[in-house]
């Protein structure tokens, strides 16, 4: 029997991942795939209280966070290939224009 | 009223014609404009003069209230009296006089609508002051026409001569001003107003006779200290002693101008208010004493200073900071209507002699030693002989002119009982006539001493010769119509009404015989000085004038250089002045204020380059402290 607190420890696992991987990884397409990871562990997060409390709210975030991930999906990867033309990079480090 | 608007309205649309159309559209034909304006002055002036000496029509009355501050108001009001249409004509004429010569005179200078321009707005504003009905307007007036005349001095401001003297006229005349600033602030506090008809009411006058302030234990009566105040004005404005500093200065403007504001009308700006304020002057009895005293020094300095001098104008100059004294003496024994009389036959010969300088200056290209003149009567008949008019007229010989207003003078003064004034007027008047006619002789008698000018020398063309000649005219005339019989002419009758000499009652009752032996001697001691200078300069020139000045070598080291009054000013002032500033700068400003100043700025600065490591630019920096900052308040909020 699946319990409330093994969807929280899923969810919780994954958002670890995801936050080590932009953390860690000087990718900006892997940093782009773990910010999805930490955005999803969230959804499951939702998912899992909804049908705990027995109530929409959290499955209507849901749909909201997804509708906002793609948006988001959309425009960093617009980003990410302006980025890649100016500096013929994406390696995170290399881009400190702001630097001060 | 209509004509008194006129007046105004003339010089005020020319000034704006040229003003705003004169650099692009107007050019040479200013003059034109200029001279359209101001005749319309004129004519209302002679309008004005005519009604006013034939029916006795006078207004004091208002436009539009100008200024509404608590319960003081102030009318734009237009004052016409005898004072002020005698005034009028004096204005009016000579800057009529002055704009037509001055198409001529200024022929071919690049700024020639520009100046048109300037003469228009001091037409103006010698009209204003003249024309107001109160002390504002009279104020208003009065800085207009400093200004015009500081615009005017520098004229050629490339000249760093020009733009010197321009900004000492301006600065010296800001000094009397003070005064006139203080004056002015006690006729209001005192009458509530700044109309003429409130403040020289009798009544009013009677009611603040006896109030005053004790100074270390000195009474000071306050009407005193409000005409001192008013007189400090006419000292900057009418070059009195130790103002007088800024008029020979001046000369660097253009001729023209030298003529029309300083020696014909703007200086006696000074002379008019204090007339215009009798009622208050002639109950000030200290202030009363200095004008006297300052009046008589002026006079005294100013011909000592003209008998040494080589350069025309300057001659002029002093000889008219030597004409304001006199004039300023006869205000201060409450000889107004002598005052009035001898600044009107002033304007026409003083402007006369300018106007033939110029003319000189025209013909010897802009030079103005005498020692390199002479003989200049053959090739310049008309300047030569209303040169001649004008000194005739200034030294006092009758019926010119001067004789008439400077014996009312010297016999008002005498009968005053002002005695050691009344020697000082004579012995200038012999002073007078004596360096006037030095010039006279040196520039156009004897032989040329420097063949080149001299060769090149021509006379002037006609729309500057036919102004010497008008005014020749007047300079011969004006004295016998007004002035005859002495004492109790024409003017006398005309000014009388609004010029009651008060302290100087007794004047009138001088017997016969008296009068007629102070004219004689003024006339023996004119006669004297021309004899004199003639001797000196073309009997027994040059032997006798360097005999002289070897003789007398100190005192003429000492009028030559004008009693060292510019270099005692520059000890006094202008250099203590500078020194503090420099140090100033060079000490407190750069040390301190900057020093504060640059702190202000660097101190963030500093800051700045230490926590500026902070920002690295890589996004990964960022996130990782908000995930520890985040870490950190979870923690605070599940552990408190």
């Amino acid at each position: 029997m699946l319990t409330l607190a093994h969807y929280l420890v899923l969810s919780c696992i994954i958002f670890a991942i995801g936050m080590a991987g932009v953390l860690v990884r000087r990718n900006l397409i892997v940093m782009f795939m773990s910010l999805e990871l930490m955005l999803n562990a969230v959804n499951i997060n939702l998912a899992a209280f909804s049908n705990y409390l027995q109530s929409m709210t959290g499955q209507i975030y849901i749909v909201f966070v997804m509708a906002v991930a793609a948006a988001e999906a959309a425009v960093g990867l617009a980003l990410i290939i302006t980025m890649f033309r100016n500096k013929q990079t994406i390696n995170a480090d290399e881009i400190n224009t702001m630097r001060g | 009223m209509i004509f008194a608007v006129l007046t105004l309205l003339g010089p005020l649309v020319a000034f704006l014609i040229n003003g705003l159309l004169g650099r692009k559209y107007i050019k040479n034909l200013a003059p034109i404009v200029a001279i359209a304006g101001v005749s319309v002055s004129f004519l209302c002036a002679l309008v004005i003069f005519y009604l006013v000496s034939t029916q006795g029509f006078s207004v004091d009355g208002t436009l539009y209230t100008w200024v509404i501050a608590g319960d003081l108001s102030v009318p734009f009001g237009i004052l016409i009296d005898p004072l002020s249409s005698i005034m009028l004509i004096v204005v009016t004429t000579i800057s009529l006089m002055v704009h037509i010569y001055s198409i001529g005179y200024m022929h071919g200078d690049p700024g020639f609508w520009r100046f048109f321009t300037y003469l228009s707005v001091f037409t103006l504003s010698m009209l204003v002051l003249v024309l107001g009905n109160n002390f504002l307007m009279l104020f208003v007036g009065w800085e207009l026409v400093g200004l015009s005349s500081y615009l005017l001095i520098g004229f050629w401001f490339h000249k760093k001569s020009a733009a010197d003297a321009c900004k000492k006229a301006f600065v010296m005349n800001r000094v009397g001003d003070f005064g006139f600033y203080v004056g002015l602030l006690l006729v209001v506090v005192t009458f509530k107003s700044v109309n003429y008809s409130d403040a020289f009411n009798a009544e009013a006058i009677h009611h603040i006779k006896e109030a005053g302030f004790v100074v270390f234990g000195m009474k000071l009566s306050l009407i005193d200290l409000m005409t001192f105040g008013l007189f400090c004005g006419a000292m900057g404005k009418s070059a009195q002693f130790p103002l007088h500093t800024w008029l020979p200065d001046a000369m660097e403007g253009p001729t023209p101008v030298s003529a029309l504001i300083h020696a014909a009308t703007m200086v006696t700006a000074g002379v008019y208010m204090v007339a215009r304020c009798n009622a208050l002057f002639s109950e000030a009895m200290m202030t009363s004493s200095f004008v006297i005293f300052a009046g008589a020094m002026t006079a005294f300095l100013g011909a000592t200073i003209g008998l040494t001098q080589y350069d025309l104008k300057r001659i002029l100059a002093y000889s008219t900071v030597s004409q304001l004294g006199y004039m300023i003496m006869a205000t201060g024994v409450g000889a107004y209507v002598a005052a009035i009389f001898h600044l009107f036959t002033h304007a026409m010969f003083k402007g006369l002699l300018f106007l033939c300088s110029g003319s000189v200056m025209h013909a010897m290209h802009d030079d103005l030693d005498v020692r390199n003149m002479g003989g200049l009567k053959k090739k310049m008949p008309i300047t030569h002989w209303t040169y001649l008019i004008g000194c005739i007229a200034i030294a006092g010989i009758p019926p010119l002119a001067g004789f008439w207003s400077k014996d009312e003078i010297l016999a008002m003064t005498f009968a005053g009982g002002h005695n050691i004034a009344w020697l000082v007027g004579t012995g200038v008047a012999g002073m007078t006539a004596f360096y006037m006619f030095r010039s006279y002789f040196l520039v156009f008698q004897g032989t040329p001493r420097n063949q080149y000018l001299h060769d090149h020398a021509h006379e002037s063309p006609w729309t500057m010769a036919g102004q010497l000649v008008f005014l020749a005219f007047l300079s011969i005339f004006v004295g016998m119509i007004f002035g005859y019989p002495l004492e109790n002419g024409y003017i006398h009758t005309f000014l009388g009404p609004v010029l009651t000499p008060a302290h100087a009652g007794e004047a009138h009752h001088m017997s016969h015989a008296t009068a007629t032996i102070l004219m004689l001697l003024s006339i023996g001691v004119a006669a004297a000085g021309i004899f004199v200078s003639y001797l000196f300069y073309v009997k027994m020139y040059p032997a006798l004038p360097e005999k002289t000045v070897k003789t007398f070598k100190p005192i003429h080291k000492f009028f030559y250089n004008k009693w060292y009054f510019d270099e005692l000013y520059d000890f006094i002032f202008v250099h203590p002045i500078v020194t503090i500033s420099n140090m100033l700068w060079r000490g407190f400003d750069v040390n301190v204020i900057d020093f504060i100043v640059n702190a202000f700025g660097k101190v963030p600065m500093w800051f700045g380059g230490l926590v500026r490591h902070v920002q690295t630019g890589r996004i990964q920096t960022y996130v990782f402290t908000m995930v520890i900052g985040l870490i950190v308040l979870v923690t605070i909020f599940y552990t408190v």
